[in-house]
């Protein structure tokens, strides 16, 4: 519909309306009253014009009302961003991602998981042979879920996995960041072995922005070292997981969910268009009018 | 009230007796010594007045008609609705109640009997029929202090009385201003009718630019009215129509019609109407 977000910003305006009418009827402005001898032929004579001038009184009224009541356009956007959480999600799309489907799966997973985080700001990076960011920090949820669905194994290469790169990379998008609350979430499922950037610089830095690293280790325990993600989540006050099972997978990331319980829903943004000067301009039009006919002649 | 009272029987009194109206205000046909004319017999004339040689002459049937000498009744009727308190020059119930004054004394002087009827939607006032001044003088202030407000004319009403109470044939004054449904075909069979509108010139042009309370004084009920040059054009046009409708209906039935203005000078206009 249309008029979907369309609505008044104080409906109650509208209740003048009914003081209008009840004035209409009971404090009659006391102007000059006498008798007129056959009334009815004047009745007649005079429909046209008073329906009009009673029209244009009633115009101007209901016009000014809707203007008292504001109408808006409400769309609903989170600008707020000193209380919502920041979220960055880290995924690994290295050429091992491709087994037994499992990065569609996370994919599918990190959807789930993006529209349950409905006010908060998220992020994605991808890693593999590099690590990039594939989206900063931001609250525009659809085009994270687009471009999560076009993104696939070997974007950024096959062979090898930035880890540490690209939690580097991830916890600079925080550099701004005035969020109290800020996660990121690496999901891999390999060892680092491209030694751009060592782990300790890349724990700092995470420590350095206050960003809590959850770690998602994905397949068995020889694929991913375990003890670099302890590490990593230890450090920055998270925690570490570890899934081989979709199951098992869709949990973890439920389980961040509500350990990360985003309480911030009073402070949604609702960004509101007025529309109440078209009105206004058009109470002013029939009032001139109105005031036209009455003293033309 | 006492003293307008005086006024208008002084004015009305000067007015008939320096004026010489004549004796007969109207041409009823009777059973005086005048002969009018022959006509031709038709059931209901007296057969006494079978002009034989006429008769023989055409091999039909004729009869003389005679003017009416007799003493005449006349039959003064103020229609009562609350409409006759209006008036931007003078109050149109003061206007009816000159013209009552002028019409009664001027029978009084005729020796002719003088029926007032004061009538709304039922006789508001009994009168004896009179010759005697003083009673007319007593109409007169009736007429001036009568209360119109919230009263409205019952025209068939009104007919319907003066058909059983008077059996005689007589001249009809009726003095109002006619809005409404007014049919008076039933009394102008047997009766010479005289129909007296009294108007103001601004209820026929109600030129009044603004915002009006305005009341019915027949009922009572206000309504705000935006007057405006072309509200009172348009109510002059449909008061025309409806005047016309009225003078039609008064011409078909034979009935003298006249308007009579708040600012006219009502003994000649009266004199213009009675005269044709």
């Amino acid at each position: 519909m249309i008029f979907e977000n369309y609505t008044f910003e104080y409906p109650y305006a509208f209740l003048i309306l009914i003081l209008f009418y009840l004035c209409l009827k009971f404090c009659k402005a006391k102007g000059i009253s006498f008798y007129f001898p056959n009334l009815a032929l004047l009745q007649q004579a005079s429909r046209k014009s008073m329906l009009l001038i009673n029209s244009l009184k009633f115009l101007t009224i209901l016009f000014l009302i809707i203007a008292l009541a504001s109408p808006i356009k409400e769309d609903n956007v989170v600008v707020r961003n000193d209380k919502g959480y920041e979220i960055s999600l880290i995924l690994d799309a290295s050429g091992s991602m491709q087994e037994a489907n499992k990065f569609n799966i996370v994919k599918d997973i990190v959807t789930d998981f993006v529209n349950k985080r409905e006010n908060d700001r998220l992020g994605l990076s991808i890693f593999a042979d590099f690590a990039y960011v594939a989206i900063p920090l931001t609250y525009d949820k659809n085009s994270i879920k687009r471009l999560l669905s076009k993104i696939d194994v070997g974007i950024a290469g096959r062979q090898r996995t930035a880890l540490n790169e690209a939690l580097f990379l991830s916890s600079n998008l925080f550099k701004t960041s005035k969020s109290k609350n800020k996660i990121a979430i690496l999901l891999t499922d390999g060892m680092d072995n491209t030694n751009t950037i060592p782990l300790k610089v890349a724990i700092k830095t995470a420590k350095k922005y206050g960003i809590k690293v959850y770690t998602i280790g994905v397949g068995s325990v020889g694929d991913f070292n375990p003890a670099v993600l302890k590490e990593i989540s230890s450090q920055t006050n998270a925690k570490f997981f570890h899934a081989n099972t979709i199951q098992g997978l869709k949990d973890i990331y439920s389980t961040i969910n509500k350990l990360e319980k985003s309480e911030i829903k009073a402070d949604k943004y609702v960004k509101k268009t007025y529309f109440y000067q078209y009105f206004l301009a058009f109470a002013l039009l029939f009032f001139l009018a109105y005031f036209y006919i009455v003293n033309k002649e | 009230m006492y003293d307008k009272a005086k006024e208008i029987t002084i004015k009305a009194k000067r007015n008939i007796f320096n004026t010489n109206i004549g004796s007969q205000l109207t041409s009823l046909k009777g059973e005086g010594l005048d002969f009018k004319e022959i006509k031709e017999y038709a059931y209901g004339d007296n057969i006494k007045n079978i002009n034989w040689k006429a008769t023989a002459k055409s091999n039909d049937l004729k009869v003389n008609v005679f003017d009416e000498t007799r003493q005449l009744n006349i039959i003064v009727a103020f229609m009562i609705s609350g409409s006759m308190k209006f008036g931007s020059v003078k109050i149109k119930q003061d206007i009816a109640t000159e013209i009552i004054a002028l019409l009664g004394f001027s029978s009084a002087r005729n020796k002719n009997l003088l029926f007032p009827i004061f009538y709304s939607n039922k006789n508001e006032i009994l009168y004896e029929p009179t010759f005697d001044d003083s009673i007319i003088y007593k109409v007169v202030k009736d007429a001036l202090e009568i209360e119109c407000v919230k009263k409205d004319v019952d025209y068939s009403g009104f007919c319907e009385y003066v058909n059983t109470f008077m059996k005689q044939r007589s001249i009809i004054f009726v003095i109002g201003d006619f809005y409404g449904n007014v049919d008076l075909s039933q009394i102008s069979y047997n009766n010479d009718v005289y129909a007296l509108n009294v108007r103001d010139r601004l209820e026929e042009y109600p030129l009044l630019n603004g915002e009006y309370d305005l009341v019915n004084p027949n009922t009572f009920e206000n309504n705000e009215f935006y007057i405006t040059k072309s509200v009172a054009n348009k109510y002059k046009k449909l008061l025309e129509e409806q005047d016309n409708k009225l003078e039609e209906h008064f011409l078909q039935h034979q009935i003298t019609y006249g308007k009579i203005y708040t600012d006219d000078d009502i003994f000649l206009k009266l004199l213009q109407i009675i005269k044709g």
